[in-house]
């Protein structure tokens, strides 16, 4: 039976609630004067829109002029929404007002938050502007303005302060903000942190889909966070990575081989066949001893000496990784090297346990991000 | 269909648009437009893509026309706004803004722009190319072409003979050398095999460039090496709200990217690691976001909901390579450990044909993100947020590989509270705690390895076994806590004080990567002097314990003589040497062929920093409303110290800059900055043996 009546109860809440929430919207603009710390002018009354009109011209311009009246949710209309009353304004003759450019920061934020608390302004009490106290006026024209009602325009406003980001935004490789294909706010929310409630790097994904996967073979950096290895802001190295290749890569990995190798003896005794080509057709059972194949050589000792020598070194430096490694960003194919090549010379025999250090690195490293 | 949009949207706005400075010139209320046309030359001596990355005006190296219209109208609570500008067939943006009794707004925009990208030349691969080898005779590397005889020492005799075409090489002609005449056509030389010696190396038709194979050598080629690669990027996309009820509005968006173009497209070749070949890839590439939402206000409470709808489509082919079988060894020749190897390097399947490489998979992604904010007096703010993302993608199996799972899928939540209240008159404080959870499917695949009748590697034969299920965890999974107190003392009316600490603690479900915590504390001060100058300085502090790095990424010690190379020699207490080897670095024989050496390596690696000491300072002069004068000076210093590794980076940037604007429609800024970084980090080459 008790649990009969509660639901009824629960029933009777629900049919309620869109008459509740009608209700409540319709009050919203009284309940948050009242509710919200705004700044007042002691004593002054509302003396209406016609009022302010009979002197302050030329005050058409921008969004707030156009407010329809459903958007003062049942709060103050008109420029005493804003403003306060101005009864002691007309009287004062010019004074006893709220004027933003007075107003601290919090008390110019709580009388825009009694209309702008959805959206990208949700955030603007914890972030990072409201915390260095930068107030609404400082970037907005509240009668003006373009059509954010900002003072000037994207870039160019946050350039005022943001000096770093301005000397950024005009390095080689920079996203296209100057070129005025972008704006500061399609990454940053001026009103909070990023324009985004996930991790930095979704933000990227947004443009950069191809990127998303998930791949069967990943980069963990690229996974984490793609400011590890790009500045976004722009940078001096191309494709806006923090350092140009070889070096931003070397940071995290050591070089390979072929940016070093001066020349060097083969082993007479080497049995890669990398190092020669004899036993080319399978006839000899063993690999090549001195004068043990007519017509070879009498040493199959291979003198590996670079035309460039020592400065090999510098150039193969300069060899970016991703003329391998070119799929850095995640791939869904193998790469090109074999899972076979992982045996242990020195480990004589069948294949030892995979995990005994006989067969570790590939095939893992199939992720090797080269095709 | 985005040409079908261009053309229209351009038709569009030219005919709106036309009557509006007639209109306007009547003095319609509340109607303004410009129109303005013109010409613009572009002139590019250098590479456009480091002068002229971002065609926005003239996309290449041309003069053409251009125009821009604007026209905005407004009668009470309705407003059209138009702005359009059209540079070429590849370069315009247009936008409308449409209100109708503040009931329902519209913003749609069309943006379209080339970006030239990057043709990587490959010329600077021959750094690692060694030259000719002795016992074949002189032998020029590339760069070097030879005509005519060749010496030839020893008892060697080369044989040598045309390869037409890359066309199959007989198991027979195993070449020490491959190389490209002045025409074009291909050649071998085996330097070592006498039995055919179908025409000696002096016989060389033409010069010949050579490049020796089978060594620690790379060769770079352009197949396509004047084409300029481009994408060009077009933005659709549609915003609108709607007012339901009082309060309360839904909001809709539909935004469809596409990329078209030509890249490059650069990887290794059926040679692999000596042959790297740069080609041509078309990007075809399609975004279609869809959103829905809605916001609500009721009192004192606003909540914000949003469903995201992502379909990513890679609709170019996929490139792909074309692989002959391998020249060595002998495919045909059963592996025996003595018969001799390719070398390591993936030839797959042993078989001709087409592989497809460089490839970018479809994807998608919907999320749910639910915030609400509750504002209570004594400016107390308390903001809730709630995201759940879900990313997936397909895949199936290629050659040489078998995945397990035909779908892949990210999930991200998360959890996030902000509070901010003022519990003094003076002070406000802000907390902000946000948990995240990151959860990527895993899978395992399987790796095909070449069976043991074409060649494992290495001396052994291969073992299927050992290539099969191999898990694969993701590197990001794990669980983020981030916790934050900000706190803001007013000291005086135009100063203020900030202190702040942030906590975030990463834990890595992959145990390789490791937990990152890190501690930030940051001040700053903020005041204005009189009414023409303000100042701001800030510091910050950041400690990063265990920053993602790449563990055991280099410095092999050798376990038997715990220096970086490889010594099998034993010395005796007397001194003697034993056990033969000869000391120091073994080439194609040592322990440090192959990757075994790799659980042996020692140092960790990063670029990311453990500390950071970040110093601001800046000050503006603003003596009236149209001039002003700033100073700005940043100091950043990071390090890092891991094991066997250090790295640090330092910056300075002072800057100037003055903003003048003598009229309202003219605005002058001038600003210089000096960016000095210097970054001093330890490379590990490894010695290793291939």
């Amino acid at each position: 039976m008790h649990r009969k009546v509660s639901l009824s109860r629960t029933s009777w809440l629900v049919k309620l609630l869109p008459l509740l929430l009608f209700l409540g919207a319709c009050a919203t603009g009284a309940i948050r004067e009242k509710q919200l710390t705004l700044p007042v002018i002691d004593g002054a009354t509302s003396v209406g829109q016609e009022a302010c009109a009979e002197c302050h011209e030329g005050m058409s311009a921008g969004v707030h002029s156009r407010l329809a009246g459903f958007e003062y949710m049942g709060g103050t209309e008109g420029c005493e929404a804003c403003h306060g009353g101005g009864s002691l304004h007309v009287d004062s003759d010019g004074d006893k007002i709220l004027k933003f450019g007075e107003l601290l920061p919090e008390e110019s934020a709580a009388v825009c938050a009694k209309c702008h608390t959805d959206g990208e302004l949700m955030d603007w009490t914890h972030g990072e502007h409201a915390l260095s106290d930068v107030s609404c006026n400082d970037c907005h024209s509240i009668h003006g303005g373009n059509k954010k009602a900002l003072k000037q325009q994207d870039p160019e406003l946050c350039y005022s302060c943001h000096k770093e980001e301005q000397a950024k935004a005009n390095f080689p490789s920079h996203h296209p903000i100057k070129e005025g294909k972008m704006t500061c706010g399609d990454c940053h929310n001026p009103h909070g942190e990023l324009q985004t409630e996930e991790q930095a790097r979704d933000l990227c994904l947004d443009c950069h889909t191809r990127h998303q996967g998930p791949f069967v073979f990943e980069h963990a950096p690229v996974e984490e966070d793609c400011n590890i290895c790009h500045d976004p802001h722009g940078t001096v190295a191309n494709n806006l990575l923090q350092q140009n290749e070889p070096f931003l890569c070397l940071q995290c990995h050591e070089s390979h081989f072929h940016a070093t190798r001066l020349g060097n003896a083969v082993p007479v005794n080497a049995t890669n066949v990398a190092f020669n080509a004899y036993n080319p057709d399978g006839s000899v059972a063993a690999p090549p001893t001195p004068g043990a194949l007519a017509g070879a050589p009498t040493s199959n000792t291979v003198q590996i000496t670079n035309d460039l020598g020592e400065h090999s070194w510098q150039m193969g430096f300069g060899t970016k990784c991703t003329v391998c490694h070119s799929t850095v960003h995640g791939s869904d194919l193998p790469s090109q090297s074999s899972p076979s090549v992982n045996r242990n010379p020195t480990v004589p025999g069948p294949i030892a346990d995979p995990g005994s250090g006989d067969g570790q690195g590939f095939p893992s490293g199939g992720a090797g991000l080269t095709r | 269909m985005f040409n079908y949009w261009k053309w229209l949207l351009a038709v569009s706005v030219v005919s709106l648009m036309a009557p509006m400075p007639l209109l306007a010139a009547e003095a319609v209320n509340g109607l303004t437009s410009y129109i303005e046309a013109g010409a613009a030359a572009v002139d590019i001596k250098d590479d456009k893509t480091r002068v002229n990355e971002y065609s926005t005006t003239i996309p290449d190296d041309n003069t053409g026309v251009y125009g821009k219209v604007k026209v905005d109208a407004h009668e009470g609570d309705n407003l059209i706004d138009l702005d359009g500008e059209f540079y070429d067939s590849d370069s315009m943006n247009y936008e409308l803004e449409l209100e109708a009794s503040r009931r329902f707004r519209l913003n749609s925009s069309y943006d379209e722009f080339t970006h030239w990208l990057d043709h990587d030349k490959l010329n600077y691969l021959n750094a690692g190319i060694p030259s000719g080898a002795t016992a074949a005779g002189t032998l020029g590397s590339l760069g070097y072409p030879k005509t005519g005889a060749q010496d030839s020492t020893g008892t060697t005799i080369g044989a040598f003979w045309e390869v037409p075409d890359y066309e199959w090489l007989d198991s027979r002609n195993v070449t020490g050398y491959i190389g490209k005449g002045a025409s074009g056509k291909l050649y071998a030389f085996n330097p070592a095999s006498p039995a055919y010696k179908t025409g000696m190396i002096s016989n060389a038709p033409e010069p010949i460039t050579w490049q020796q194979i089978g060594r620690a050598s790379m060769l770079g080629e352009d197949f396509v090496p004047n084409k300029d690669f481009f994408i060009v990027r077009k933005e659709f996309k549609n915003e609108a709200d709607i007012e339901v009820i009082p309060n309360v509005t839904l909001h809709l968006g539909q935004r469809l990217e596409k990329r078209e173009g030509i890249d490059q497209s650069i990887g290794m070749s059926k040679c692999t690691s000596c042959h790297i070949t740069g080609d041509s890839k078309k990007i075809d590439e399609e975004t279609k976001d869809f959103t829905i939402g809605a916001t609500g206000k009721f009192g004192i409470v606003t909540v914000d909901y949003e469903y995201l709808d992502r379909d990513f489509n890679n609709d170019a082919n996929d490139p792909t390579r074309y692989y002959d079988p391998a020249l060595s060894p002998n495919p045909k020749t059963p592996y025996t450990p003595t018969n001799g190897t390719f070398d390591n390097r993936l030839l797959y399947d042993y078989e001709n044909g087409a592989l497809p490489y460089d490839t970018t998979p479809d994807s998608e992604k919907n999320s749910h993100t639910f915030k609400a904010r509750v504002d209570l007096p004594q400016d107390t703010t308390v903001t809730g947020s709630y995201v759940h993302a879900k990313m997936e993608s397909g895949k199936q199996d290629a050659v040489g590989l078998s995945v397990n799972k035909s779908n892949i899928s990210t999930t991200y939540d998360g959890y996030g509270l902000r509070i901010v209240a003022k519990p003094m008159n003076r002070l406000r404080v802000s907390m902000k705690v946000k948990v995240e959870e990151l959860d990527t499917d895993s899978f395992s695949y399987d790796m095909v390895p070449m069976n043991t009748t074409s060649g494992a590697s290495l001396g052994g034969p291969s073992d299927p076994s050992y290539y099969t299920d191999i898990e694969r965890h993701a590197a990001n999974d794990g669980d983020t806590l981030t916790l934050n107190i900000d706190g803001i003392y007013r000291l005086g009316r135009k100063t203020t004080l900030r202190a702040g600490y942030e906590y975030e603690d990463f834990d890595r479900d992959m145990e390789e990567y490791g937990r990152t915590e890190t501690n930030t504390l940051k001040t700053s001060v903020k005041t204005r002097f009189g009414k023409d100058i303000s100042a701001r300085a800030s510091y910050k502090y950041v400690d990063i314990d265990d920053p993602l790095h790449n563990p055991d990424a280099a410095m092999y010690i050798d376990p038997n003589t715990g220096m970086p190379y490889y010594d099998k020699d034993q010395q005796l207490g007397d001194g003697t040497i034993v056990d033969g080897w000869t000391p120091g670095f073994q080439i194609g024989t040592g322990p440090t062929y192959g990757t075994d050496f790799y659980d042996l390596r020692q140092a960790d690696m990063t670029n990311q920093p453990e500390t950071i000491n970040e110093v601001k300072l800046s000050t503006t002069w603003s003596p009236a409303s149209s001039f002003s004068a700033t100073l700005a000076f940043l100091g950043r210093f990071k390090e890092n110290d891991l094991s066997n590794s250090s790295w640090e980076e330092d910056t300075y940037s002072p800057s100037v800059s003055f903003w003048y604007a003598p009229t309202e429609k003219l605005n002058l800024n001038f600003l210089y900055n000096y960016m000095g970084q210097r970054t001093e980090s330890k490379f590990c080459q490894g010695w290793y043996d291939g």
